[in-house]
Parts: C-alpha cells; structure tokens; sequence
C-alpha cells in the first residue's frame, strides 16, 4: 500500500470555478497531485474531458458531482449515480446516499460547518446528520486554513461525537479548489492509501478509511495488537490495547510555509486522550487503551507557532478475532 | 430564430428553497435551442438588513466566538443567488451553477454551454428550472427568454 496525494474536491467552469478542464489538470499537475476528484456543483458536464485530460496527463482523475442543495454539499465520487441532485431534500437524504452508494460511488459530506445561508448558500450542513451517517466519508478539514479557525474546530468536534456513537465516516480534507491563482497561505493535503493509483483503487481505500490529511506533512501510522499490524482504517481484532506508532516528515512538496519541527502525538479515543513527544527523528511511538477508536493528531511547529498538522482517520476497536 | 417562451416571473421569500420550475414545448425540427435568462435585484443594499441577516447566521451556526462585529460588514451586501437547470423529455440536462445575474445557455447536437450536454434537441415538453438557492430581498424578478433556431 502506498499513500497517494489527492484532492477530491474541485471546481471548473462547467459551475462556478475558474479553472477550464486544462487550466485545473495542469495546476493539478504542477501541484503534484497523484489524483483528484472533479467535482462540480451539480453538473457532470466536464468530468468526462477532465478524467480524458488527465489520462493524457498521467494524473488520476476520479469523475464526481457536488450535490448542491439548499441544506447541505455533499461530494458524490465515481460519476456511476444517476440521482437527480434536485431530488435531495431532507425527506430524501438517506436514501439519495443509499442510491448513490448501490450504484458504486463513494458519497462525501462536505464542509459540515461552514457558513450557510445567507452568506454561503447551502454551505452548512443543516441536514439531520443522522441522516447522513450512511455517507463514507466527511471533510474533517476544508478551505484555505484547514487546521485553524472555529468552523474546522466544530467539524472536528462533530466528527469525533458521530466517532463516538460507532459511526464511521473516513475524514477527508476537501480545498473545494475553484480557481487557478489561489496559493493560500495554507492549506492541505488529503493522503489515501490505496494499492494502485486508480480511481477504483483510491476510492476503495476512501470506503476503507485508509486516510490522513496533512498540512506539509508526510505520515506513517499503524497500530500494533496481539502482534498483528493494522492500517489506518483497519478494525484491530480482539482487545482493546494497541501499540500506535509511525514517523513524521516534512512534505517537500508542500506549497507554503512548511512545519519546522514536530513536537507530540496525541492519540484521541472515546476514553481520553493520550500524548506523547515526538522524537527528533520524527518517530511516535504510545500504547493506548482505545475504547472504540484511536484517532492520530500530529502537532508541530509551522510559522513559529504548535499547530495540528495531521489527523488521521480512526482505528477501531473491539472487533472479533 | 423562434421566440418559444418569453415572460417574466416574481420570486418572493416563499419559493426559497424551492425549484422553480417553467414548462416549455420544443416543436419538431429545432437544431439549436437558446435561453437567456436573468434576475434583479443581485443584492440587498439594506445594510440594517444584511446586518441582522449576517448576525442571525453567524450566532446560529457558529455562535459567540466566531462573531465580532467587525465581521458584519464583511458579508455586505448579501446577495441573491439562483442557479438554472433544463430538462429535455428524457430528463434533466444540465444545470448552470454560477453567480452572474446575467445568464445564456446554448444547446444543441454539435454545442452545450458549459454546465450542459450537447446532443439532439428532441421535440416534446421542456423545462428550465430556477433553483432558488439565496433570497434576501422582499422579491426577485426573473426574465427568462427560450429561442429556437430551426
């Protein structure tokens, strides 16, 4: 299994981005994407030419929509559904996803708290999110400064209280990327752990939770338990003690001010949180009572200040040997 | 070309949330169809208003910590915001979500605005729908036009 580098939430002008199809798989190259979803506010007309372009291109392109409705964005990947995005609705939300999911696509919830209306319409997720809990994944982090702000503190308390009722949705960062020339000062990185770099491959791993998003960070991660290694994603068998460890690095690939130093680990479960240093090799190493889950936060220090700079998706617990 | 549809509609607060939808019937033999459509106002430039609005939105979805009042004005003046499907008598077409208040959609077997598939233009009922994603004036005036070139 390799990490691969995604961004699987983007605009052209096919909506309302500012990217043609070329512009937005040429920026995706330069920026050196291993793959990237289109995803379109409810249209499909460009995902065709983009995933063509991309072949050219030797990117990945996964073809895909943002249902964009008047309660809520959800990003829908594989361009299989053929759910009429007008046809969402509140009374219709659980069983659009079910559609979407039989039909082979994979369903993302974007940007849960992000202002809505009237300044953002249908950006924050109004929706019952129990009706969405059927979803395989959610943007833990979006936008321009993904690991800070109040919106991504709200979408990570969110996501550990849906962890928590035993729901398991894969934590995703969306840019939701709309135009050529946005550098932000920072931003981040969705890393899938996929076989192949296929959209079969990466959205496979998506459903399967193989996941960190990152800023300038690269990550290792797994947990030990009775000797046997889990990926992250995984359900580790048996009991509910497991080694997590791995090693952090710098992205040289990352496009802004990246991370000076990485400082701890802490490791988030429905019992606590644990925390350890993080050695001057990068390398973690904690060993955890997870009730449920284990969930990886990086810190480190970026722009002269401790910062989170990783989360990954859960380990779970408590399943049969 | 052949005007098949020219009128003018008002949206009020009651069809936020909601697809506006207008009928149309495309006769045998169209080659092209093309619609234009636009609304007024774009904006509310009622600053009490937008203030209240902006207030109300932040202090529900965010609550206190992310409101200050600085960021009040950020937002002025808040704006309307429609987008625009067609449907052909097999389905749903394409859908135009931008935020101009001034919009043209071209279709046809050979061309499609971006948004929109290109193919035959098959006689029988259509329809344009506006998706009525931001009221924040009392009214929008909607015109839409649908022209055929035969």
């Amino acid at each position: 299994m390799k990490y691969y580098r995604c961004e699987l939430h983007t605009h052209t002008t096919a909506s309302d981005g500012k990217m043609s199809a070329e512009k937005l798989i040429d920026r995706a190259c330069e920026c050196r994407y291993d793959a990237i979803a289109v995803t379109d506010h409810n249209t499909t007309s460009n995902a065709a030419k983009a995933c063509a372009l991309g072949k050219a291109s030797g990117l990945t392109v996964i073809p895909g929509i943002e249902w964009t409705t008047f309660w809520g964005h959800l990003t829908v990947l594989g361009g299989k559904s053929k759910v009429d995005w007008r046809s969402v609705n509140p009374d219709t939300l659980a069983e659009s996803i079910k559609k979407a999911k039989q039909a082979g696509d994979t369903v993302v919830i974007a940007h849960p708290r992000r202002m809505g209306f009237p300044l953002c319409a249908g950006c924050h997720f109004d929706y019952d999110i129990n009706d969405a809990c059927g979803a395989d994944g959610y943007e833990i982090w979006s936008h321009y400064y993904p690991n800070e702000g109040v919106s991504e503190r709200q979408q990570r308390e969110l996501w550990y209280s849906l962890l928590k009722r035993g729901k398991r949705l894969t934590a995703l960062y969306g840019y939701d990327w709309h135009s050529p020339d946005d550098i932000p000062p920072s931003y981040a990185c969705t890393f899938v752990g996929a076989e192949n770099c296929t959209a079969e491959d990466i959205l496979g791993a998506v459903k399967a939770g193989h996941v960190y998003v990152s800023v300038g960070t690269i990550l290792t991660c797994n947990a030990e338990c009775d000797g046997r290694i889990y990926e992250i994603g995984d359900t580790v068998a048996g009991t509910k003690e497991l080694t997590v460890y791995g090693t952090c690095k710098i992205d040289e690939d990352y496009r802004s001010d990246k991370p000076t130093a990485f400082t701890r680990a802490e490791v988030h479960t429905a019992n606590g949180v644990y925390s350890c240093d993080i050695d001057e090799k990068g390398n973690y190493n904690i060993t955890v009572q997870a009730d449920g889950y284990a969930v990886v936060e990086i810190f480190g220090i970026r722009l002269a200040k401790e910062q989170r700079l990783a989360i990954t998706n859960a380990f779970f617990t408590g399943g049969s040997i | 070309m052949t005007t098949l549809l020219e009128n003018t509609y008002i949206l009020d607060k009651r069809h936020f949330r909601t697809h506006y939808r207008v009928p149309f019937y495309v006769p045998e033999g169209v080659r092209t169809l093309v619609v234009k459509v636009s609304y007024f106002p774009k904006t509310c430039e009622d600053k009490n208003y937008c203030e209240k609005l902006t207030y109300d939105c932040m202090m529900s979805q965010a609550g206190e910590e992310l409101f200050s009042k600085s960021q009040l004005r950020v937002y002025y003046p808040l704006k309307n915001h429609l987008s625009f499907s067609l449907d052909d008598p097999d389905g749903w077409r394409g859908t135009a979500h931008r935020g101009d208040e001034s919009q043209q959609f071209v279709i046809s077997d050979a061309f499609a605005s971006e948004g929109f598939f290109q193919g035959a233009v098959k006689s029988g009922q259509w329809a344009f729908t506006a998706s009525v994603n931001s009221i924040v004036t009392d009214t929008i005036k909607m015109t839409l036009t649908v022209e055929a070139e035969i």
